[in-house]
């Protein structure tokens, strides 16, 4: 137990770098507020082996602590509907068997971004917002895919000896 | 790496989201833009004259036709980066501040 409690912090301490990096650049000529979501290979990489409890954990986490250091708190909601429901979405395809890490995290992009922008469409009663659905769509799948690649090599790589 | 099952679970995302955006894409010319603060409708301002509105944090300008944010005090900045907005259903959200424009 403490073995695995030391490797989920080290995964949450590596996602927080991640989001600190990603909040350096801006990827905003895309849509408001695309990021590459790096900072989920982390929860991925535990998805991947199996440990769907503990990437809700690091992912709940690391958003949490993400949106105090780098946001602003009413962010949060966005933050924390976007990562939860990818994750969700992203756990129930890996249960098909059907996928790898890449499109495990392309559908997951997509999700993630989908569900922001409807959190975005109830808190703040702008229909408008819908506009950015398609092209946020595609910013997700494309970044999921570059996560889902980066996640493939990290299951690779790291090795844990619990 | 990549399976088959990938490649079309991909593709079928990206066909959706184009086809999505042929659908949504605004077309049609607003007449004025909507500032809301907390959703509470504070202004609404003809895009045809130029003007300038001060809010607490943030500072919307309107020129041109065009409604854009020209500063803000929030972190992260993604209003001010914002392309201006002057097509029927567009908006501009800085979120830390609770301030909408919407062009109507």
């Amino acid at each position: 137990m403490a073995k695995k409690l030391t490797f989920y912090a080290m995964l949450a301490a590596l996602a927080l770098i991640f989001s600190y990096v990603e909040s350096l650049f801006s990827l905003n000529f895309i849509a408001p507020g695309v990021k590459l979501g790096l900072a989920n290979c982390a929860a991925m990489l535990l998805l991947i082996r199996g440990d769907i409890k503990g990437a809700f954990l690091v992912n709940t986490v690391r958003i949490l602590l993400s949106t105090l250091l780098f946001s602003a708190p009413t962010t949060l909601l966005f933050s924390l509907g976007g990562g939860l429901i990818s994750l969700l979405g992203m756990w129930i395809l890996s249960k098909t068997r059907l996928f790898s890490a890449v499109g495990l995290c392309a559908a997951g992009g997509a999700l993630h971004n989908a569900a922001q922008i409807i959190v975005a469409l109830w808190f703040t009663g702008t229909p408008g917002l819908i506009y950015y659905l398609p092209i946020l769509l595609i910013a997700g799948t494309v970044c999921g895919v570059l996560t889902g690649i980066v996640s493939f090599y990290m299951n690779k790589y790291i090795k844990t000896a619990f | 790496m990549i399976k088959k099952a990938d490649i079309i679970l991909i593709a079928a995302i990206i066909c959706i989201s184009i086809a999505l955006f042929f659908l949504l894409v605004p077309t049609n010319s607003g007449n004025e833009a909507v500032i809301r603060v907390d959703n509470k409708e504070l202004y609404r301002l003809p895009l045809d004259r130029d003007c300038e509105i001060k809010l607490s944090g943030n500072t919307v300008v309107i020129k041109d036709g065009c409604a854009f944010m020209e500063s803000a005090d929030c972190p992260d900045k993604i209003c001010v980066n914002h392309i201006e907005i002057s097509k029927k259903g567009q908006s501009i959200i800085c979120l830390p501040n609770g301030v909408i424009v919407e062009v109507e």
